[in-house]
């Protein structure tokens, strides 16, 4: 077992810090630090694009497609030191880390060429249309359907239906929808997976103001819009097969990133501690110490995913990984909150929250999204335990 | 479909490499499959019951065993009649001996007064050779007006490590078998897995030889017990593991209502934040073995780190597991209760889970409260 890193990487973790550094205290020192999804939208496209013409945009992709080929731990070492420099939260992230990676394995060589370079190179942003108002943790259950029809250009798929909790739909060019493409199916068969250009007039996005008081996701409905027809990924009706690759993307090196970022926040409560007298608390301290224990298992736990560090199929972690930073994050809200008191509790004019309240309030969604807890339980008795399944309608 | 989504994760993972070098060494896995299967063939109810009821408190055949396959000198350095090791395998080595509750001179001897040897300069080559060995099984005491309490494995060790102050003794034992001026007051404890001892010294005699004085003795002493809340952390997340096992398998055998009893979903969701807990726990046990093993001075936190979350998940399992398996959890007969003992004795061995606790706070805060 080995922890360090080698005098190679030392010397690409200082390239990589020292590039984040100069844009961040020069060109886009103005965006530095944003976590929220919505802030500064036009300028965050730029760093898009700055992140892409210098070639660090999606550096795990081969370089025909605008990546680095870089290795597991380049990969690592970039996402801690993206965090570290606290670079702000990444439009690009459904694209790069989620639509991207599908496309590289699931995609045809004419889908790589057309829609990888763009989306490397920031210049086209994606979001993601699977949830639906009635396909929740029951993701197979979805409505929107698309079927086949001649268009101007020859045959289309033309698309019908309604998706929710669409982040980043605003500014996105692109979203990868899951639909009901043979008539009748149910469940997960007749399902597929497409492409479809978010700038047309069959879409409509209506954003959704959530309980932080902002907006970061919208609904999109969808009303006759079209997409060629070779934009599908996969075979029509693999549409769940594609998707579960694209959820198995989810865990990955992006962890580790999110990790430092939440070390960020533990390091501000810790600070606000220090500074309002609230460390003199027993009770505080001990909760702490606490998150600092939660903090270095996730890590450890991040690292044994992506390390194999246990033989077999999938390793503990696999399974029990989102609902513990969830619930782990949800905690350090609470924790946050009762360091800051009340002044902790005062809002804007607008409305409007310093990161720690907003993290307080916005990680009550952590344990929802990307499988709720319930469901997360349910497959790690399930999946990981081997205990019976649950009756499925 | 499910299967396919397994294959799937696992080439997504694999096809990244293996660069980030989180995992075992082939070295590694070679003494976690020695000590699994030695801890199978020594472990079972019945023996672990005989030598928790026995006047030495744990089994002779097994210790010896272990020192057969130079398990006892697991710490102690190769050119002492050890096998070098460090925290990652003596990790490996406790987490199976947890598994089944085996317990002995290893972690007193072994481990603990080990590591505290290994941190004096003048090096007792002897001493150290007999103990790789097994023939020789040492104890730890920290006096403080005359006395130490809740000593671990005094009452059958052949010598003592006596510390006061600043400054550390060794005592053997005399021809009527005792530690002259020391008084041993065995004490049996809840967990009964594990012998703790009250130690009264009525006089240092002119026996007690002395070992060394300075702060390196303060210094020792603190990574020996540092030490002993890895390894104790590393049976805690063995016998965690036993725990969520044996209570699935009950959940998948036991049938009310006309079905197994672990399709329903409350008891589904325990045994989940039963593996939830453990796994994170496993996952903080090979870290601070791991950056022990790196850098020696991070030892204190990452063994407070270890013990805290390893003793929670264990508190966790062990409680479910009575719970789970409902009347017959609560019988003397099963060993549920063996394990949860284990929990509560895992909680304040070596310092309590608070103090661990405010010993990391303090650490982060930059302050001692």
């Amino acid at each position: 077992m080995k922890l360090t890193f080698t005098d190679e990487q030392e010397q690409f973790r200082a390239e990589v810090a020292g590039w984040l550094e100069d844009k961040l205290s020069g060109d886009f020192a103005d965006i530095r630090g944003i976590t929220s999804q919505t802030e500064a939208a036009q300028r965050r496209l730029e760093w898009e694009q700055a992140l892409g013409v210098a070639g660090w945009s999606a550096i795990g992709w081969p370089r025909q497609y605008g990546g680095r080929a870089a290795d597991l731990s380049q990969q690592v070492i970039f996402a801690e030191e993206y965090a570290r420099a606290r670079a702000p939260g990444r439009l690009g992230h459904m694209g790069v880390e989620l639509a991207g990676p599908t496309i590289l394995n699931f995609g045809t060589d004419a889908q790589k060429k057309r829609f990888l370079p763009k989306m490397s190179a920031g210049e086209e942003m994606w979001c993601q249309g699977y949830s639906e108002p009635g396909a929740g943790s029951d993701l197979s259950n979805v409505r929107t359907k698309a079927r086949l029809e001649d268009g101007p250009q020859g045959e289309q798929w033309v698309l019908d239906g309604q998706k929710i909790w669409t982040s980043l739909a605003q500014f996105a060019d692109w979203c990868f929808v899951i639909c009901r493409t043979q008539e009748g199916s149910q469940g997960r068969e007749g399902l597929s997976y497409l492409l479809v250009p978010m700038h047309q007039k069959g879409i409509e996005i209506r954003p959704i103001r959530q309980m932080t008081g902002e907006a970061d996701f919208n609904e999109v409905f969808f009303d006759g819009a079209v997409t060629a027809v070779e934009n599908i990924v996969g075979e029509p009706g693999q549409g769940w097969q594609v998707a579960m690759g694209t959820l198995a993307f989810e865990r990955g090196v992006s962890t580790l990133a999110q990790q430092m970022h939440f070390r960020n926040e533990l390091n501000e409560i810790v600070n606000q501690a220090k500074l309002n007298g609230a460390s003199d608390d027993v009770l505080i301290r001990r909760r702490i110490a606490q998150a600092w224990r939660g903090l270095q298992a996730m890590r450890a736990s991040a690292l044994r995913m992506l390390s194999g560090a246990d033989e077999g199929a999938l390793s503990g972690p696999q399974f029990t990984y989102k609902i513990y930073w969830a619930t782990w994050h949800r905690t350090l809200g609470e924790l946050a909150m009762d360091v800051l008191g009340q002044s902790g509790e005062v809002a804007s004019d607008d409305y409007t929250f310093p990161d720690l309240p907003r993290m307080f309030l916005f990680s009550r969604a952590d344990t929802i999204y990307a499988g709720t807890n319930q469901i997360q339980r349910n497959l790690i008795a399930e999946r990981a335990l081997g205990l019976p399944k649950e009756p499925r309608g | 479909m499910r299967k396919w989504f397994t294959v799937e994760a696992t080439v997504i993972i694999m096809c990244w490499g293996s660069c980030v070098q989180f995992e075992f060494t082939e070295e590694q896995k070679m003494i976690r499959t020695m000590a699994d299967e030695f801890a199978r063939d020594h472990g079972g109810s019945e023996r672990i019951r005989a030598a928790m009821a026995s006047s030495l408190g744990y089994d002779m055949e097994t210790w010896l065993s272990l020192g057969e396959l130079g398990l006892a000198g697991l710490l102690i350095g190769a050119d002492q009649g050890g096998q070098g090791l460090g925290p990652v395998e003596m990790a490996l080595v406790h987490e199976a001996l947890g598994r089944y509750l085996i317990s002995g001179p290893m972690l007193a001897s072994g481990v603990i007064a080990a590591t505290f040897l290994a941190g004096l300069k003048s090096q007792e080559l002897t001493l150290m050779q007999s103990m790789a060995s097994g023939e020789l099984r040492v104890a730890l005491a920290r006096f403080a007006d005359g006395q130490s309490l809740f000593v671990l494995d005094a009452h059958h060790a052949d010598c003592l490590l006596a510390c006061i102050d600043d400054t550390a003794y060794i005592v053997y034992r005399n021809e009527a078998g005792e530690f002259p001026g020391i008084a041993v007051e065995r004490l049996t404890m809840l967990d009964q897995t594990r012998v703790l001892s009250h130690l009264n010294m009525v006089e240092l005699t002119p026996d007690a030889q002395k070992l060394s004085e300075g702060s390196e003795v303060t210094q020792a002493y603190q990574d020996g017990l540092a030490m002993g809340r890895l390894a104790t952390a590393a049976e805690a997340v063995g016998a965690a593991q036993t725990c969520l096992m044996r209570t699935v398998e009950y959940a998948q055998e036991r049938e009310q209502f006309g079905r197994k009893i672990g399709s329903f979903q409350a008891l589904k969701h325990e045994l989940a934040n039963v593996m939830v807990n453990t796994e994170a726990a496993i996952s903080a046990v090979y870290f601070a073995a791991c950056t022990a093993a790196e850098s020696p001075d991070a030892l204190y936190q990452m063994a407070a780190l270890a013990r805290v979350q390893a003793s929670e998940a264990l508190t966790h399992a062990a409680g479910r597991m009575i719970q789970l398996h409902g009347g017959v959890g609560f019988t003397w007969e099963h060993d549920a209760h063996l394990y949860f003992k284990r929990a509560r004795g895992t909680a304040t061995l070596f310092g309590s889970n608070a103090s661990l606790d405010e010993a990391i706070a303090a650490s982060i805060l930059g302050d001692a409260a």
